[in-house]
């Protein structure tokens, strides 16, 4: 019944792309852009984020039309622009529409992110993951997200991988397994959906680090000691704002981490690279084409960190190597200063 | 709020009835079909746990279940227990244990087993409804209550409202009361209040009678009938049974589809969702989803069987009960202070099981002048949404939706049970948040919010329960200290009323501080035997029983107020 219904994707990103492709070998795909441009550019080359689109797909920019011909959307834009597209959309959604981002990024309900300090303090129930904001901003209730090691070039080059699709209704999971599922391609469920998520948000975190690491040169020990520590951290953060542990072991967790924070095809990866070696942080954003999540996901992290009160030495260290210029040897001396702590104190 | 009402037109019917006639009330039209309605809920209940437990194993483990708790509960029986309690689950475990020994096909004598149990249950659960009791309660409780009220007058007592008083006058009605009557005359609705005292199952019933809607469905824990003089009442008020102690799935099951049938019937009902007294009197934040999903499943029956016609609609009406004085405090906030920080299994108990414990209750209640107030909130859809006068449901975008699009997949109309329990969950989140926004901060629990943040700031460093068994010298308050704190708790509490996240007692804001100080200590649990707060001669104010400061203070708790203290 449901495959003569098109499926369709928001935000024709290099994820988006690859995950439209995705979609094209089971269904009609329509693959959304806000820029007409663009869209006619993707009809005229058959191109997209580098990619070539699978002959299903139909580049669109009218929304409206999407939203009315497809009961199954997957947003996958950056969390910048995230709120606006929701509300472009939310006119035309209804209840019986299932929403299924694939944004790894945090919204603020108050204040804008460009007003957070080192100092700031944010209340867990001040952030949105991006499941909330869709519900805060539109009548659809059927959310879901889906996340883990899905970088998008390897995906649209064809190589075996798997994804989560977390919601806490089966009928997401169990639509999101249909429509994705292919032979290189497989999909697990969750109904842990903010754990999912924001393994998949906080662990940029890591990747930005992690690229630090490489750039300094500091080996695979350091980044080994970085990366799990860090991450116990991101667990308590997660802890506060809802999430089960338990995901956080899983392909959205650990899978996700493994791929990110050791490929230099990560986004976040290279910031972290590229700071390392001396660049400033507005001269790298201003050369990617696309945003690197986790550069906001700190300024949160850090905020949540403060207000709970929960302590995060190495979220603050790289607060600092980012938005503060402290130097690279301060923050190593920081971050190895002795901590007199049982190793896993998080389960 | 803007749009709040507060209607006196005659001393005790302020709100005339929207169905004039009985005979029109859906309470009554059901009820005249009592024995077929008991029929559908056996058929149904049993359906319902055959599709749940398909095997011959399944019904085997769930009724050995069932008949494992059955016993338990019967060897500390109730009063109101019927006496063959134990000779029936006797029998059906003996039932049982024959049936162990025969190799062949059991399930159509497992099924016959489960039947008497359902059988029993059903008979149980469903309540009656007798117009003749309804019309002479109706006329004799104000009446009652009026002369309780009158006779108390006498006593000097400090009083706002004038000399005269009538029961209207001691309780207070605020909130959509014109929503939910115009709702209930378009669709059924389902009242879910919050749940302080004993005295609730008896204030609540004259709220809705009081703005005019008829006698609802009720589910009434079964401790209220051991009171003899209650049951009578309850028994044909309309109230059903809900007897926390059976925890198998069979009773519940049997509950379930009961409250499900008559709302799809169109009758309206009404439970308390926190399923027990708020014991510490913070007002309740997790809430009993499962008659709450009956609700929900109602509504999705209503709409698969309309398919695209019209169809009823239910709406949930969320609804605050705010004492000033709750006379069962002291053992209620024993109790939690007890269970706190211990996850453990709580046996409720049948206090107040007497005719006249409960008379000397009520009697306490409403000759104590003690505040009261019944807030109606905005009506709701199933799903949480707000509706208008009309009964549309709209998104947060102020669009109008469809709710049949809830219950749909691809454009059809569908049957998910999952999906309906997440949309449950919605519906309880929602409800949660109504009672917040809907609770009426009183001048008592102003005034002890105050005075319990003043005592833990000056002592910081100490937990909770150092706090509460401070030595009496430090129990002593400077009243400017008090005045200020009051001062800026109100402010803050205005600024939350402008944003319509609580409601503010009109009392509290027009006030000059002192007097609604000297006001709120004189009523503050005015029958305890010791006041929480007391006035000394020097003119500060000392506590006399932090463990009922703290009752009376935590139904502020919840709105960040800390800081404005």
């Amino acid at each position: 019944m449901s495959e003569q219904h098109p499926v369709g994707v928001i935000g024709a990103g290099s994820f988006g792309t690859a995950v439209a492709n995705l979609l094209a070998e089971n269904n009609a795909v329509y693959l959304y852009s806000r820029r007409q441009d663009y869209v006619a550019e993707m009809q005229n080359t058959r191109m997209s984020a580098g990619q070539k689109l699978h002959e299903q797909v139909i580049p669109t920019h009218d929304i409206a039309h999407v939203a009315r011909q497809c009961y199954v959307l997957f947003p996958i834009v950056s969390s910048d622009g995230f709120k606006d597209t929701i509300r472009t959309m939310a006119p035309f959604l209804r209840p019986d529409h299932i929403l299924i981002h694939g944004t790894k990024g945090l919204a603020l309900k108050k204040k804008g992110l460009e007003k957070l300090k080192e100092k700031s303090r944010i209340a867990g129930k001040n952030v949105l993951t991006m499941s909330q904001l869709i519900r805060r901003e539109s009548v659809v209730v059927r959310i879901g997200c889906l996340a883990g090691p899905n970088l998008a070039r390897e995906i649209a080059s064809g190589f075996p991988a798997a994804t989560v699709i977390a919601s806490r209704f089966d009928e997401v999971i169990q639509e999101g397994h249909r429509l994705l599922t292919s032979h290189r391609f497989q999909v697990y469920g969750s109904h842990d959906i903010v754990g999912v998520e924001l393994a998949g948000v906080l662990k940029n975190i890591l990747a930005i680090g992690s690229g630090a690491v490489s750039g300094l040169g500091l080996g695979e020990n350091a980044r080994a000691l970085f990366i799990t520590k860090g991450w116990a951290e991101i667990i308590k953060l997660s802890e506060v704002l809802g999430a089960d542990v338990k995901s956080f072991l899983g392909l959205a967790g650990i899978g996700d981490i493994i791929a990110t924070c050791s490929s230099p095809a990560s986004r976040n990866y290279s910031v972290g690279y590229r700071l390392a070696k001396g660049e400033k942080i507005a001269d790298i954003r201003a050369s990617m084409d696309e945003v690197a999540e986790g550069i906001n996901t700190i300024r949160i992290a850090n905020g949540l960190a403060n207000f709970h009160g929960i302590h995060c030495p190495i979220i603050k260290t790289l607060y600092q190597g980012i938005f503060e210029d402290l130097n690279v040897e301060t923050g190593i001396e920081y971050l190895m200063r002795s901590r007199k702590s049982m190793d896993v104190e998080f389960l | 709020m803007g749009n709040d009402q507060e209607k006196q037109q005659s001393p005790s019917r302020p709100y005339p009835w929207i169905l004039p006639s009985i005979e029109d009330w859906p309470i009554y039209k059901i009820s005249q079909e009592r024995d077929l309605l008991i029929e559908q809920v056996i058929d149904e209940t049993l359906d319902h746990i055959l599709k749940k437990n398909p095997t011959e194993k399944d019904i085997q483990v769930e009724l050995a279940k069932a008949v494992y708790l059955e016993k338990i509960r019967v060897e500390r029986p109730w009063k109101t227990d019927a006496p063959d309690e134990k000779t029936f689950w006797n029998s059906v475990k003996n039932a049982l244990v024959r049936l162990e020994s025969h190799a062949d096909n059991k399930i159509d004598e497992e099924k016959a087993i489960l039947r008497r149990i359902i059988h029993r249950y059903a008979h149980e659960i469903v309540g009656n409804f007798n117009k003749g009791t309804y019309q002479f309660a109706e006329r004799f409780v104000p009446f009652a209550f009026n002369r309780l009220l009158n006779a108390s007058h006498s006593r000097a007592f400090i009083r706002l409202f004038g000399n005269k008083k009538d029961l209207l006058k001691s309780v207070h009605l605020v909130g959509e009361i014109d929503q939910v009557r115009a709702l209930a005359q378009k669709g059924t609705i389902v009242v879910v209040p919050t749940h302080s005292s004993n005295i609730d199952s008896i204030t609540v019933g004259w709220g809705i009678s009081a703005i005019g809607l008829p006698a609802m469905f009720y589910g009434a824990g079964l401790n209220l009938f051991s009171v003899r003089f209650l049951a009578y009442f309850m028994n044909r008020l309309g109230a059903y049974r809900v007897d926390r102690r059976k925890k198998n799935a069979i009773y519940l099951e049997a509950l379930k589809t009961f409250s499900t049938q008559v709302i799809a019937k169109g009758g309206h009902s009404l439970f308390f969702p926190g399923g027990t007294r708020s014991r510490s009197n913070v007002v309740e934040s997790q809430l009993k989803l499962g008659l709450l999903g009956t609700a929900l499943e109602a509504q999705r029956r209503l709409i698969l069987e309309a398919q695209e016609k019209p169809f009823t609609k239910i709406f949930v009406v969320p609804v605050t009960m705010n004492y000033g004085f709750v006379l069962e405090a002291k053992e209620l906030i024993d109790e939690h202070l007890k269970n706190v920080g211990k996850e453990r299994y709580f046996v409720p108990s049948d206090k107040y099981s007497s005719s006249y414990k409960i008379l000397k209750f009520m009697y306490r209640f409403f000759t104590a002048d003690a505040d009261f107030t019944i807030a109606y909130g905005k009506c709701m859809d199933i799903f949480g949404n707000p509706v208008d006068m009309e009964g549309n449901s709209y998104d947060n975008n102020g669009n109008i939706i469809d709710i049949r699009d809830y219950f749909r997949s691809h454009g059809q109309l569908t049957n998910d049970n999952q999906r309906d329990s997440v949309y449950t969950k919605m519906l309880s989140e929602a409800i949660v948040v109504a009672f917040k926004k809907n609770t009426v901060a009183l001048p008592e629990n102003v005034v002890a919010f105050a005075a319990f943040k003043i005592f833990q700031k000056k002592h910081h460093n100490s937990d909770l329960y150092s706090v509460l068994r401070m030595a009496e010298e430090f129990r002593e308050l400077d009243r400017a200290e008090l005045r200020e704190g009051v001062k800026s708790l109100i402010k803050e509490l205005q600024r939350l009323q402008n944003k319509e996240e609580i409601r503010v007692d009109p009392i509290v804001l027009a006030e000059d501080l002192d007097t609604l100080i000297d006001y709120a200590i004189k009523k503050l649990g005015v029958y305890h035997p010791k006041r929480p707060l007391i006035k000394m001669r020097n003119g500060n104010i000392k506590c006399q029983d932090m463990k009922l400061l703290l009752f009376y203070q935590n139904r502020l708790e919840g709105y960040g107020l800390e800081k404005h203290v």
